[in-house]
């Protein structure tokens, strides 16, 4: 039955959508901004500006309308002042009192002073609406005749009496230029009046055109105020959620790191401390108060080489995330192993580094007391095996005088597995040693031929018990390897033994020392037994390994030593790898550096020849 | 014949047996033994004043190891070029380097073959 998914820990908000939560907020922020800060003032100053050219308008058109009365008004004052002279002069005539002449003069002194200003008012006036200058000349021209005919009826009077006088008016001249002088002044009011209407009808027809802009104008502020607080509206709830998000993930951050098991510290590339866990105060025994902006060197011993890491990683100069080291760390007074993981983040406020680490000391510990107890095992059972191994040597050696065939061959049978026995100690013992990383080396300048002789001398025994010919091909001009002697036998004999167990009675195995390429060596040990079968080769090297668990016994093998054979090919700067079609045998390859390339290859001074060549 | 005279020291009586009888089966080889280095240390300097041609000295025995027995050899008259074979069952190399350092001429590691050991010695000693 499958298991039903657990709801409560579904996956929370990934940092993509945090991410594009974040985004879209800036870009509504950008909008609401660029909507109130610009698009709304700009609008307002638009509208002001119509309002004020608005105004300006009414004003001028209030100065056309005054202008239009003073200008009537002026009219009237000059025919008004006409009038006065023609009835002062009148009354004069009749009379012959010079008081009545008194509005005559006056006329004719004021006359021509309100000409000139009724002239400069229309003068005055914007071009569109002045009156036709033909009427106001034709105004001048009649008030002048008219004044020149009252002066003369006076002089009449004057010169040839009253009767001369009245009888003149009769003719009804004066009357005649009179009514004509009506006529134009309503003429000319006539056209100021028009010229008015004109004039208000423009006005209100932009004034409406005004109207409407600014009409718009509101309606597309409110529209924009509407559009901002919607939008200041959205952007806060965009906000609050963000927040909301973001105290979310910030909480299961917190949490995840205060509960890590591991010791978690964060630095700066400077080297000061930032955060640090629950578990690392515990680890380190301080807490994070004293620890805050001060420098990891107060947590770790920092060695040269742990400096230069650290350097490296912050300057993203070295390596990446996931980086796994051992530090000493600092405890009171003493040092306790750590393995620390490194991580660079890059953040707004700078890069940071984050470290976990984890105390080693007790996995130390046990890996030290499991070395020590297989190695103590490994030697105890050495010494029964001593007693055991020698007594059945002797005895078969005859130290007990001639014994029954039977018994021999029981003796032998016991022998053989007390070799086994042995061989199984020094193998786990190896193995045991490759894990804990303590397999030393002494490496010195080696000739691989001289070490495949020896190697074959070495189970010359076996190979004569099997039947099985062992040849060596080899070049004398073959340049040395860089090697341990006893180990790289150890792996040229396991790999000889290995062929000749495969190989039938009366077989040959060979073992070819060659340079097939510049700056490397090869042994091959190839065997013409029943082959490799494909289902094996993954695991070949694997420990306790064998293509048939029937194999182990049958060919008294511990299953080790192939396992042993790689990693001692690879701590020597090579490789162990196989050849084989399934019936067809099997050719084991062991490849090398030779001595130059090897003491040139990075990290040569582990490789670096701890004694003297033996040879020399 | 000549004869080599053969010290060998050893806690474990078993082995001790089996030295004894491995290196009886070559009749050139005379031998003396003891199963710790006091008593090792008393033959070489007993009333007789006899000193061997190779010491055979295990590495791992109480109250006196190995080791120390040789240091002692080496204070006494006449035995500060005496060739020393250790026998050991710590067998890896860095063990045997080690020995070899104190001064022994080589190392014989646990188990033995009994029927090879005294060429074996033989071989260490032409070196």
């Amino acid at each position: 039955m499958p298991t039903p998914p657990l709801r409560s820990i579904a996956p929370s908000p990934g940092v993509d959508t945090l991410q594009a939560l974040r985004r879209r907020y800036r870009r509504g922020l950008g909008l609401a901004i660029l909507l109130g800060l610009i698009l709304a003032p700009a609008l307002l100053i638009a509208s002001a500006w119509e309002i004020t050219r608005d105004f300006a308008r009414g004003a001028a058109l209030r100065d056309t309308v005054n202008h239009s009365y003073e200008e009537r008004s002026q009219m009237q004052t000059v025919f008004s002042l006409m009038q006065d002279a023609e009835t002062g002069q009148r009354g004069y005539i009749l009379t012959g009192q010079m008081t009545f002449l008194e509005p005559y003069q006056t006329a004719q002194k004021e006359l021509p002073v309100q000409l000139a200003k009724l002239e400069a008012m229309e003068r005055a006036n914007p071009v569109v609406d002045r009156v036709d200058p033909k009427l106001t000349k034709h105004l001048r021209e009649l008030i002048e005749r008219r004044m020149n005919g009252l002066g003369q009826l006076i002089r009449q009077h004057d010169t040839q009496g009253a009767e001369a006088a009245i009888a003149r008016i009769s003719t009804g001249r004066g009357k005649q230029i009179m009514d004509e002088l009506r006529v134009v002044v309503a003429q000319i009011s006539a056209e100021e009046n028009r010229a008015l209407d004109r004039r208000i009808a423009e006005d209100r027809r932009t004034s409406s055109g005004t109207e409407a802009i600014i009409i718009a104008m509101f309606v597309g502020l409110t529209l924009l105020l509407v559009a901002i607080y919607s939008l200041v509206l959205r952007q806060s709830h965009a906000r609050q959620t963000l927040l909301v998000r973001m105290q979310t993930t910030a909480a299961r951050q917190s949490a995840i790191l205060e509960n890590a098991q591991d010791s978690i510290v964060i630095f700066d590339p400077d080297g000061a401390i930032e955060t640090i866990n629950r578990a690392a105060e515990a680890m380190f025994g301080q807490n994070r108060g004293a620890l805050a902006g001060r420098d990891i060197s107060v947590l770790l011993d920092l060695s040269e080489d742990a400096r230069r890491f650290l350097g490296e990683l912050s300057a993203g100069t070295g390596p990446k995330a996931g980086v796994i080291r051992e530090f000493k760390a600092r405890r009171g007074e003493g040092t306790f192993p750590v393995e620390a993981s490194f991580g660079l983040i890059t953040l707004p406020e700078g890069d940071r580094i984050v470290s976990a680490m984890r105390d080693i000391s007790e996995r130390r510990r046990i890996e030290t007391m499991k070395s020590e107890f297989v190695s103590t095992v490994s030697h105890e059972l050495r010494t029964p095996l001593t007693s055991i191994g020698g007594s059945l040597g002797l005895l078969l050696g005859g130290a007990a005088g001639e014994l029954p065939e039977s018994a021999n061959r029981l003796l032998a049978i016991a022998h053989r597995n007390c070799q086994r026995l042995l061989r199984l100690i020094n193998d786990i013992l190896d193995i045991e040693k490759i894990e804990s990383g303590q397999m030393n080396f002494e490496m010195a300048s080696q000739d691989l031929s001289d070490l495949a002789k020896r190697s074959i001398d070495a189970v010359s025994g076996m190979a004569v018990e099997a039947q099985v010919l062992v040849s060596l091909q080899t070049n004398p001009a073959l340049p040395a390897v860089l090697g341990d002697a006893d180990r790289l036998i150890q792996v040229i004999v396991n790999l000889v033994s290995n062929a000749i167990k495969f190989s039938a009675h009366g077989g040959e195995v060979e073992v070819i020392v060659a340079a097939p390429q510049p700056g490397r060596l090869q042994l091959k040990v190839r065997d013409h037994g029943i082959g490799i079968p494909p289902a094996f080769h993954s695991r070949i090297f694997s420990k306790f390994a064998q293509a048939d668990s029937s194999d182990t016994r049958q060919k008294g093998g511990t299953g080790l030593g192939l396992a042993i054979s790689k990693e001692i090919a690879e701590r020597h700067g090579g490789r162990l790898t196989f050849e084989s079609a399934l019936g067809s045998g099997a050719t084991f390859i062991l490849d090398l550096p030779d001595l130059a390339t090897a003491m040139a290859a990075p990290g040569a001074a582990d490789l670096q020849p701890a004694v003297a060549p033996q040879d020399a | 014949m000549t004869m080599t005279q053969v010290l060998c020291v050893e806690d474990e009586p078993d082995i001790l047996e089996i030295l004894t009888l491995a290196l009886g089966l070559d009749p050139s080889i005379q031998l003396r033994s003891a199963s710790n280095g006091a008593d090792g240390l008393a033959l070489l300097d007993g009333a007789d004043g006899w000193r061997p041609d190779v010491i055979l000295l295990d590495v791992m025995m109480p109250d006196m190891d190995g080791p120390t027995t040789l240091e002692h050899i080496r204070g006494r008259p006449g035995l500060d070029q005496t060739p020393v074979i250790f026998l050991t069952a710590r067998a890896q190399s860095e063990d045997r380097t080690r020995l070899l350092g104190l001064g022994a001429v080589g190392v014989i590691t646990k188990p033995f073959d009994p029927l090879t050991l005294a060429r074996d010695i033989r071989s260490l000693l032409q070196g």
